[in-house]
């Protein structure tokens, strides 16, 4: 069953000249429960790629289908609930709000949606990524890895049908980043979740269902399962 | 709760959501988060609502003074009086809605002998709204009640020799006054029920008499075939606005008019013009009114610019902050309600503080400032309404949600994405670009270049608080003396009889005797003087067209006109009309304007030469010339001989009981004397009659050719002269106090001497006022140049670790910032001073127009004043935040932004 799905998708930026096609006609279908890694250079269109299929960026023409939902032919206001419900991010630059503490900052997309928060879900998270410590810290006084465990405990904290993840585990040591990959995937075992993740490590590319390349804003013929 | 959108079969259907205190918490978080942006924020709003609240309660408190000193000249502060009125029309008129007050008063009779020569005394009833218009407060007892019971000021009893305490009894002399302004002298005893202090403005002593006593009065003189006394009834209506039209209206609905007196249905009524609004009403001058708007606009755009500016400099900030709470699933109602949360929680802060200090300063200070001064007794009054404050208030959260909401409009504009990637985008026009290198000025240039739009803000709201402070002090500064006095007086000292000075002079009875003005030149240093002289007993006449007749005619109806014109003696269809002819000395014609022709024909006795007076307001306007003789004109002057009246309806010689409008006067021997008009003039009021009549107009001639030509020994009507300097006018105003002083001169004196005192105290409240009012908007103006650069530089807090992690060094940033500084301090100083010389001309020859007593200098105090604090505080705040910011290392800043 198609989770995600995308149709000729482009994105292209500035006019002329200056005009930079990101993304350029790109096809793409991503199974429920599909663990997905998409790979390419530094410039080629994956983040951009990551951000329509999740609706916080509009394409150029083109279209995201999420649970079979057009989702760009929702309101900004419904697109937005629509997101937190169903999609969880992880940034590459984190996206924590400066403000709040780790805890908050992990349970407020939850709280926007006015929802009841699981506790004893937030505290094996919290557990798996090492941040039962910080848990009243500010973004600020993290390092770096550690504010990207805190951005991929709030995107698993609602439980999301879909994880949207940018390098999730650049920042991260290499034992870290092999506990947050086995989290993701025994996560997404556990409640389904289909799991896009961007990486430019082959190594963790490897452990993905499926290995998707872009160059150029366009994808790449498949090459199979585990292939490199 | 929150309206919510999920998905469920059937669609979307909506719930309630929980989420208002997650909302508030990030709210609030935020704000605390920026302590130091909100409290330059806070800062601003407070600026603004200062500024409003100070400057309309002392504008308005300055109007209100300048009405009431107004009011106190012209005895009151009703809006309007309808005048002789009945006991029907008292009851039609109390009634109709749109009085909503009304004060009667009945005068029964004056007194202007002995000590009431100088300022008369009005014996009158009054009710009690009319005391309290009256500005009549009793310092001691009560209004007369019983019969014999009395009422006046302390100025009264000192001349009836009674000293002020209740109980005494005094016995008033005084002629009685009915509505034919006729009915002897009467005696009559009362006793003291109260008293209050003299004020030196008002024109009349009130002696006020009981109810009953009018009553009875009534009666009795009403046996003796008199006719009743004149009762007028004083109203306050729903607003000073437009006073005239509305009693007008309130006329007209109950069926009265106030155009022909001779119908039944008439009624007058008079205006007080006191009310500016109501001057400003008759006069509606569309500049004035224009002038009026555009102080307002200037005064609002400051404020909201105060405000405005200190959020549209860290705009970018704010834009990336909303962008990355999209991200994370805020809705765009969220980010509004955030946004507006934090706003409000601004305007907590500022309003209330800005608020007190407004008030503070209006209803404090002011009467303090003035209560140090010998100003109370001007009348002035703090007058504000809760109404500025509410709609200051409101106006600064309005102006503070438009301000912060603009980054979250922006940020839900765009994509989450873009939101946080946001970069300030400058208009970069130019295509090529000079390599300049990285000079540190060229780099503080290029900064103020990056976004012009910012710039241009800043520096716009900076420029303006200077404007506002150059207008402020143009205007309150402008109220000159020597305008006043030259208005007020044409020479410094003017000496005559009380009648002249009472509109009563009609013979040599009340004329100045040669002998006194020989003692006054001989005791007084004189520069120059001379005298006016008038001709005794009946007016000498002239002969004019219809046309003249009724364009020169002040203020009658059309019915009136018409009978008039009737009624006239006429010759060849010309129409007898009275001409008041004044004999001035050389020293006098001196003082004339000349409108039109010269007046070297008139100085020469020889040449039969005359000059017509053109009559003119208060600002020097003249009513069209073209209705007089024009110059080189002959008129032809008809001197009495002999002449009596008669009834214009059979010629004969009238008795008691001809009808006044048929009463005519018949010239039985006169001589004619034909002159050739040489100029058109205005007379300062003060060296003229200073009554005019009704039809025609007045006339100069050289006193030897009208004493000649006339046959009569001419009287004099004042003696007017300058002194050559300050100490000459002392010493004469203290020998004409002396000769004038006492009940039993029957001289009395204007000087400019008394006119400067009774103007100053009323300037110098002005100034005071005036002066808190500049030192506000000035304030205004560097707190807001203090905030503008402070957070300009907070603001790039992240851009300054860059610039520094990359090899500038702190001594290179600081010189930046310092140059930065002084760019905005420059281009303030230059654009204020492009916009003063552009504006202050304008303003000012308005100001003129509006305020005859203003005098517009051109002056650039405003931008002396704070140009250098601005330069002082470019330097000095880049060097305080960059030693603050400096306190936390290059890598600590980079990362404290992120």
């Amino acid at each position: 069953m198609l989770v995600l799905k995308a149709e000729n998708l482009r994105k292209i930026y500035g006019k002329g000249e200056n005009q930079v096609k990101a993304l350029d006609g790109v096809e793409l279908s991503v199974e429920k429960g599909e663990f997905a890694a998409v790979v390419g250079t530094s410039g080629s269109g994956k983040s951009t790629l990551l951000h329509m299929l999740g609706g916080l960026d509009r394409p150029t023409s083109g279209k995201v289908y999420v649970d079979g939902k057009d989702i760009f032919s929702l309101k900004e206001e419904e697109l937005t609930i629509f997101r937190r419900r169903k999609i969880g991010f992880v940034f590459q630059s984190y996206n924590l709000v400066p403000v709040l503490n780790v805890y908050e900052n992990i349970l407020l997309p939850i709280e926007l949606d006015g929802k009841k928060t699981d506790r004893k879900f937030i505290d094996s998270i919290l557990k798996t990524l090492g941040l039962e410590e910080k848990v009243r810290s500010l973004p600020g006084q993290l390092s770096g890895g550690q504010q990207q465990r805190v951005a991929i405990a709030r995107a698993l904290a609602s439980k999301p049908a879909i994880l949207l993840c940018d390098e999730p585990t650049g920042n991260l040591d290499s034992r870290t980043s092999q506990d947050v990959l086995s989290l993701l995937k025994v996560s997404s075992q556990k409640y389904t979740q289909t799991i896009v993740m961007i990486t430019h490590n082959e190594e963790i590319a490897q452990l993905a269902d499926r290995t998707i390349r872009i160059e150029d804003g366009r994808i790449l013929p498949s090459r199979g399962r585990g292939m490199v | 709760m929150d309206v919510s959108f999920l998905p469920g079969e059937g669609g979307w259907y909506k719930v309630k959501v929980k989420n208002r205190k997650t909302i508030w918490r990030l709210s609030i978080r935020s704000f605390r988060a920026s302590g130091k942006r909100n409290m330059i924020a806070a800062l601003a709003i407070a600026l603004t609502t200062i500024l409003f609240t100070s400057l309309f309660t002392i504008a308005m408190s300055l109007n209100s003074s300048y009405q009431t000193y107004t009011f106190r000249q012209i005895g009151g502060y009703a809006h309007g009086t309808f005048k002789e009125v009945s006991e029907d029309q008292i009851q039609a008129l109390k009634s109709h809605k749109l009085v909503k007050e009304a004060g009667k008063r009945t005068v029964v009779g004056s007194i202007s002998e002995g000590g009431f020569a100088k300022v008369p005394a009005e014996i009158s009833y009054m009710d009690q709204n009319q005391t309290k218009w009256s500005y009549i407060e009793l310092a001691e007892g009560h209004e007369p009640e019983k019969e014999n019971e009395v009422i006046m000021d302390t100025e009264a009893l000192k001349f009836l020799g009674v000293s002020p305490s209740v109980g005494e009894v005094i016995t008033l002399t005084y002629d009685v006054l009915d509505q034919a302004q006729s009915g002897g002298s009467r005696s009559d005893t009362f006793v003291l029920s109260g008293w209050w202090e003299y004020d030196p403005v008002t024109p009349v002593h009130f002696i006020n008499v009981s109810e009953k006593y009018v009553e009875n009065l009534e009666q009795q003189i009403k046996g003796q075939d008199q006719e009743s006394f004149r009762t007028d009834l004083s109203v306050m209506l729903p607003s000073s606005l437009n006073i005239q039209g509305t009693m007008q209206k309130i006329e007209e609905d109950l069926g009265y008019q106030n155009e022909n007196p001779d119908k039944d249905d008439y009624l007058g009524f008079g205006v007080n013009w006191g009310y500016t609004s109501a001057q400003t009403d008759s006069q509606m001058d569309p500049g004035i009114i224009a002038a009026i708007a555009a102080f307002l606009l200037l005064v609002i755009f400051t404020g909201y610019l105060i405000i405005y500016n200190i959020f549209q400099i860290s705009v970018t900030e704010d834009i990336r902050y909303y962008g990355l709470l999209k991200t994370i699933g805020v809705t765009p109602r969220q980010l509004k309600r955030i946004i507006r949360q934090q706003a409000l929680l601004l305007c907590l802060i500022g309003c209330p503080v800005g608020l007190a200090a407004g008030y503070l300063i209006g209803y404090l200070l002011v009467p303090i400032v003035i209560s140090q001064t010998t100003l109370n007794t001007v009348g002035a009054t703090v007058s504000s309404s809760p109404l500025i404050f509410v709609a200051t208030a409101l106006f600064s959260v309005v102006t503070v949600l438009l301000s912060c909401g603009r980054p979250g409009r922006m940020a839900s504009r765009v994509s989450p994405v873009e939101a946080v990637k946001y970069t300030e985008s400058g208009s970069y026009s130019r295509k090529e670009r000079r390599t300049r290198g990285a000079r540190i000025s060229q780099m503080a240039l290029a900064n103020l270049g990056r976004n012009k739009k910012k710039t241009v803000l800043v520096v716009v709201s900076l420029s303006l608080s200077v404007v506002l402070l150059a207008v402020t002090h143009l205007f309150t500064g402008g109220f000159s003396m020597e305008k006043y006095l030259a208005e007020k007086n044409c020479a410094d000292f003017i000496v005559g009889n009380t009648d002249y000075f009472q509109f009563r002079a009609d013979g040599p009875e009340s004329g100045i005797s040669q002998e006194d003005a020989a003692m006054i030149q001989e005791h007084t240093n004189i520069q120059s003087g001379g005298q006016a002289w008038g001709i005794p007993g009946e007016t000498p006449k002239t002969w004019l067209t219809e046309k003249q007749f009724r364009d020169t005619a002040l203020g009658p109806s059309e019915d009136e006109l018409s009978q008039m014109i009737q009624g006239r003696e006429k010759r060849d269809q010309l129409i007898q009309t009275s001409l008041q002819i004044e004999g001035m000395d050389d020293a006098l014609l001196d003082k004339l304007t000349v409108l039109e022709g010269s007046l070297d024909t008139l100085r020469n006795p020889e040449e039969k030469a005359i000059a017509i007076a053109v009559p003119a307001d208060d600002y020097g306007n003249v009513r069209s010339m073209t209705s007089y003789p024009q110059p080189g004109e002959k008129l032809t002057v008809t001197y009495v001989d002999d002449g009596y009246y008669v009834d214009s309806r059979n010629g004969e010689k009238i008795t008691d009981s001809t009808p006044e409008e048929y009463i005519q006067y018949h010239i039985a021997k006169s001589h004619d004397v034909e002159y050739t008009v040489c100029a058109l003039v205005t007379v300062p009021y003060q060296i003229s009659f200073r009554s005019s009549l009704m039809y025609g107009f007045d006339a100069v001639m050289q006193p030897d050719r009208l004493r000649e030509d006339s046959g009569k020994e001419l009287y004099s009507l004042f003696y007017m002269f300058d002194t050559p300097d300050r100490e000459a006018e002392t010493e004469a105003e203290s020998f004409l106090a002396d000769m004038t002083g006492g009940e039993s001169s029957g001289l009395m004196y204007e000087s400019k001497e008394l006119s400067r005192k009774d103007f100053e105290s009323f300037r110098q409240m002005f100034q005071l006022l005036g002066g808190a009012l500049c030192a506000i908007v000035a304030v205004v103006g560097i707190l807001n140049f203090f905030n503008a650069i402070l957070t300009g530089i907070l603001a790039r807090k992240r851009e300054f670790a860059v610039l520094q992690s990359i090899g500038m060094t702190g001594k290179q940033l600081k010189k930046m910032l310092i140059l930065e500084g002084l760019l905005y301090a420059g281009a303030t100083i230059f654009v204020s001073l492009i916009l003063i010389t552009a504006a202050e001309p304008l303003i000012g020859r308005l100001l003129e127009s509006m305020f005859w007593f203003f005098e517009y200098q051109f002056n650039v105090a405003a931008v002396i004043i704070t140009g250098p604090i601005f330069l002082i505080l470019g330097v000095l705040l880049p060097m305080a935040v960059y030693r603050s910011i400096a306190k936390l290392t290059i890598v600590e800043r980079l990362r404290e932004t992120e």
